[in-house]
């Protein structure tokens, strides 16, 4: 009887010290720097691949880059859970966020490799995503992201488009409407114009007659292009580690990602 | 002593009054109550605040607005979810009447006609897909289901009712099945033999006795199905394809409650969100209906159980056998083959799921891929191993104090059949039966806030009230299976109640507190809706407890999800997640197989007798815990 008394007692003591242990763990963690950052998921895997390299080279640094979408980006900036959010849309009306432009990056409208459609107009466009009439009698159809989506936001805004038709798919995310894109020869879709580089099974479309590249979205000739922005919140401002990820990402080592990444590099402002 | 007053002797009195009122037995009585209420605390909480967090929705969009409005475009602020409520009805509808009517089958087949040998081995194969997270059934579909439904119909897109209803009517049989399966079996054998006797043929007492006779608990396990389609998230999420529409067509894009919410939850603010949480609210209610509607077909169950042999027969019964008597033969044989049909394509179905899984995931699952250093850009899976760990030892850390608690005070001290027992267990049903994605959404508004962001410690602790249900059934099980001689010689031998608790009843309950921590930590491996919004959807290897991490399952969504360059990965989690299940269902096994040979070894030839009446009793009173998503 006793023994069991003890077994449960001991069970106790084990238990109560993994607790301890764990939470000693976790203050532990606070001994490195953590920087977290949400948001926009088109900015996300840009925001990645700069976090794993300054990682890389700070490996006392911990940056957490979520998903969430821009609107989850600019209010946990807001809220100041975060430290740096991220949006793929103008952020300068939103109150008591400071925002940075980090790049900008072109929306492309993709069909599959083999789909016989080169170029679209606007209308086109328009007349195929409102109204679901065939492009030049071969795309019949469209895919779409998820309400929440920071692409689908500026896409629908640049396109003047209030509500798309229904019955049309709206996938989670953009290697979703790659992949459904690619397997037929009778959709468009729309995804970041970084998905575009080296992905042989999709091919960008030409908008308007100007082909999707990155120096037609530097040069301004391809409209469908939105900003890439991160914010912090201007009261609490940055901390020391967070604003220096930040000169980082303007570094040349940043641009450099940012540039193999398909996007436009902005100056700082 | 005759010198003591009245007054002191007042004063003892006292004193002993409150000594008796604080004894070990008094304080340890009050925790396992205040442990058995804590379900109530909890589905009082998730109810509260999921509807505290509505209200806004409900107030700026309208209550009518919001329920029957016909468009939901949140970039316009139009949130209409009529066209979802009848998704989520059509979907359920129809997934709910072939998925029993396959899983009816498969019961019947496993208890009257699978042949010796096969039936260990088919009753394992359901119990293991009954654990197979939704997560691996949703790929199965997506890479498998949907491109066959694309080449037969000649849609563009596959995406839609019909290809839902196929995976969530194959994931919801195994459940439907093993509870069908029990309350068959434990159809009293007199009925059998009787009908026998009476001149029937096998086939026509399986199916018109037999059946009939186990209709309530097939009927509980038909609404438990019911309430696992409603909840189901993660699958459907990647199988409707996100527009919102009516449902008119079955091969169009489309949305039900669940999916939108799992589909928009993480990537919302604002109005947006709290729409979404208010579609969580809605779905509350109509898993409360469902609950409440379980409830009393049990209760109805309890009844005529207990009366089976002062059961009259109706007058109606008797006219309808004679004249059913001759032609009925050819359909009773003619549903005996059809229940050895479906019961092949029941396991060609589930099999193939399995081996799809093993096939792709297999050959990605090198050294690498599980333990190497994982980057947001190139992850691997070796946070998941971690996240899964701190995950599934916190919980249970909480949970089974809890749940034994619980379970003690309701087998050990309330009294049977009370109101108050009774209300408990209603509570303790439908906290089983609430849907991940409801735990998730309450983790996110209660957990999440409270440590200003998802981490572990909050999926967690959102964990611990999913698997406290499962906890609380199956030590209550094991303790009712304890015999009563042992309490009262405990009694005799001048033990109190607490000790005999301790050390007579509760050690003899092991069994039944291993195989629930087993099934706790299958939950948990599969557990993906829960767990995305509270415990957060880090690649990074968390550095504590307060930081986000992904288990397996929310680990394979986020691949899924990201697609194309992470795929191999998602499909090497599906693999990994397939020989998890495996070997837990084999741990639950061996468990059993450890603890019968155990007692039976100890005991002499009467005990061994009485351990088979024991058994008897036990598959009669045999409730499967319910495995809801």
């Amino acid at each position: 009887m006793k023994k069991l008394t003890k077994v449960i007692m001991s069970g106790a003591a084990v238990a109560a010290l993994g607790a301890t242990m764990a939470f000693g763990f976790a203050a532990c963690g606070g001994d490195s720097e953590t920087i977290t950052i949400s948001g926009s998921t088109s900015v996300q895997p840009l925001m990645q691949k700069l976090a794993d390299a300054y990682m890389e080279e700070n490996p006392d640094v911990t940056i957490n880059v979520g998903a969430g979408g821009s609107g989850v980006g600019i209010s946990n900036a807001q809220d100041g859970t975060v430290d740096l959010g991220m949006a793929s849309e103008d952020v300068s009306g939103e109150e008591g966020i400071t925002g940075i432009q980090i790049a900008t990056d072109g929306i492309a409208l993709i069909t599959s490799a083999s789909c016989t459609v080169s170029s679209v107009t606007k209308d086109q466009v328009y007349g195929l995503y409102v109204n679901h009439t065939a492009i030049q009698d071969v795309i019949t159809d469209a895919i779409s992201r998820d309400s929440s989506s920071g692409t689908r936001g500026a896409f629908e805004d640049i396109m003047g488009i209030e509500t798309i038709y229904s019955g049309m798919p709206e996938l989670s995310s953009q290697d979703q409407v790659i992949e459904q894109v690619a397997a037929r020869n009778n959709v468009i879709g729309y995804c970041s114009l970084e998905a575009l580089a080296g992905n042989t099974s999709i091919k960008g479309v030409n908008y308007e007659g100007i082909a999707p590249t990155t120096e037609n979205v530097a040069s301004g000739a391809y409209t469908l292009a939105r900003p890439f922005n991160i914010m912090y919140n201007t009261a609490n401002g940055m901390s020391e580690a967070t604003a220096a990820f930040v000169d980082f990402i303007f570094s040349d080592a940043g641009a450099a990602i940012i540039e193999a990444n398909g996007q436009v590099v902005v100056a700082r402002q | 002593m005759a010198e003591i007053t009245t007054e002191e002797k007042q004063k003892r009195s006292f004193k002993e009054v409150l000594a008796a009122a604080f004894t070990k037995e008094s304080i340890a009585k009050g925790v396992f109550t205040a442990f058995a209420a804590f379900s109530v605390i909890a589905v009082f909480a998730i109810i509260f605040y999921i509807l505290y967090d509505s209200i806004p929705a409900f107030r700026e969009i309208g209550f009518f607005n919001f329920l029957f409005g016909s468009v939901w475009n949140p970039n316009a602020d139009q949130y209409g979810i009529l066209p979802m409520i009848l998704t989520t009805l059509v979907l359920t509808v129809l997934s709910v009447v072939v998925g029993s009517i396959l899983a009816i089958f498969t019961a019947v087949f496993i208890v009257y006609y699978c042949p010796k040998k096969l039936k260990k081995v088919y009753t394992q194969m359901v119990n293991l897909l009954a654990g197979i997270p939704s997560i691996v059934y949703a790929y199965f579909g997506f890479e498998m289901i949907k491109p066959v439904i694309e080449q037969m119909s000649g849609r563009t897109f596959g995406y839609g009712i019909l290809l839902s209803m196929i995976i969530l009517s194959i994931m919801i049989l195994p459940t439907i099945a093993s509870i069908s399966k029990n309350s068959l079996e434990s159809v009293p054998a007199q009925y059998y033999e009787g009908s026998l006797a009476l001149g029937n043929t096998k086939n026509q007492t399986v199916f018109k006795v037999m059946l009939p006779a186990a209709k309530n608990g097939i009927l509980s396990a038909i609404i438990l199905g019911i309430g696992r389609a409603v909840g189901e998230t993660m699958a459907v999420q990647f199988l409707l394809g996100g527009s919102v529409t009516f449902p008119t067509d079955f091969i169009t894009p489309i949305s039900s409650l669940t999916s939108k919410i799992a589909q928009e939850f993480g990537e919302s603010s604002g109005l947006h969100r709290q729409a979404l949480i208010a579609i969580g609210f809605v779905l509350l209610v109509v898993i409360l209906i469902i609950n409440l509607a379980l409830w009393f077909v049990k209760r109805n169950n309890a009844v005529a159980g207990n009366s089976f042999f002062t059961r009259k027969i109706k007058e109606t019964d008797i006219e309808h056998t004679a004249p059913n008597y001759k032609r009925t033969g050819t359909l009773q044989d003619a549903l005996r083959i059809i229940c050895y049909v479906i019961a092949i394509f029941v396991a060609v179905a589930l099999i193939s799921v399995v081996l799809y899984a093993l096939i792709i995931g297999l050959p990605e699952v090198t050294w690498h891929n599980m333990f190497g250093r994982s980057y947001n850009s190139n992850p691997t899976l070796a946070p998941a191993f971690v996240s899964t760990a701190y995950i599934i030892l916190i919980s249970l850390l909480i949970a089974l104090p809890l749940g034994i608690g619980a379970a003690i005070y309701l087998n050990e001290y309330s009294k049977r059949g009370s109101k108050f027992v009774s209300v408990l267990r209603l509570f303790i049903d439908t906290l089983a039966g609430v849907p991940s994605i409801l735990f998730g959404l309450f983790g996110y508004i209660f957990f999440v806030r409270l440590f200003g962001g998802a981490c572990i410690l909050a999926g967690s602790l959102t964990i611990v009230l999913m698997i406290l249900p499962t906890i609380i059934r199956s030590t209550e099980q094991s303790l009712s299976e304890v015999p009563d001689s042992m309490r009262e010689a405990s009694y005799a031998l001048g033990a109190g109640k607490l000790r005999t608790v301790f050390v007579v009843v509760l050690p003899q309950a092991l069994p039944g507190i291993i195989t629930a921590v087993i099934l706790s930590i299958g939950r948990i491996v599969g557990e993906s809706a829960a767990l995305i919004y509270t415990a957060g959807s880090s690649f990074l290897m968390p550095n504590g407890i307060l930081s986000p991490g992904s288990t397996f399952a929310v680990f394979m969504f986020n691949l899924q999800n990201e697609g194309l360059e992470t795929k191999y990965l998602a499909h090497a989690a599906g693999a990994v997640l397939i020989i998890f299940v495996l070997i837990l269902n084999i741990l639950i096994m061996a468990v059993e197989s450890h603890f019968n040979n155990k007692a039976n070894n100890k005991k002499g030839a009467i005990a061994k007798l009485v351990d088979k009446l024991i058994d008897k009793v036990k598959h009669r009173k045999t409730e499967v815990i319910d495995e809801k998503d």
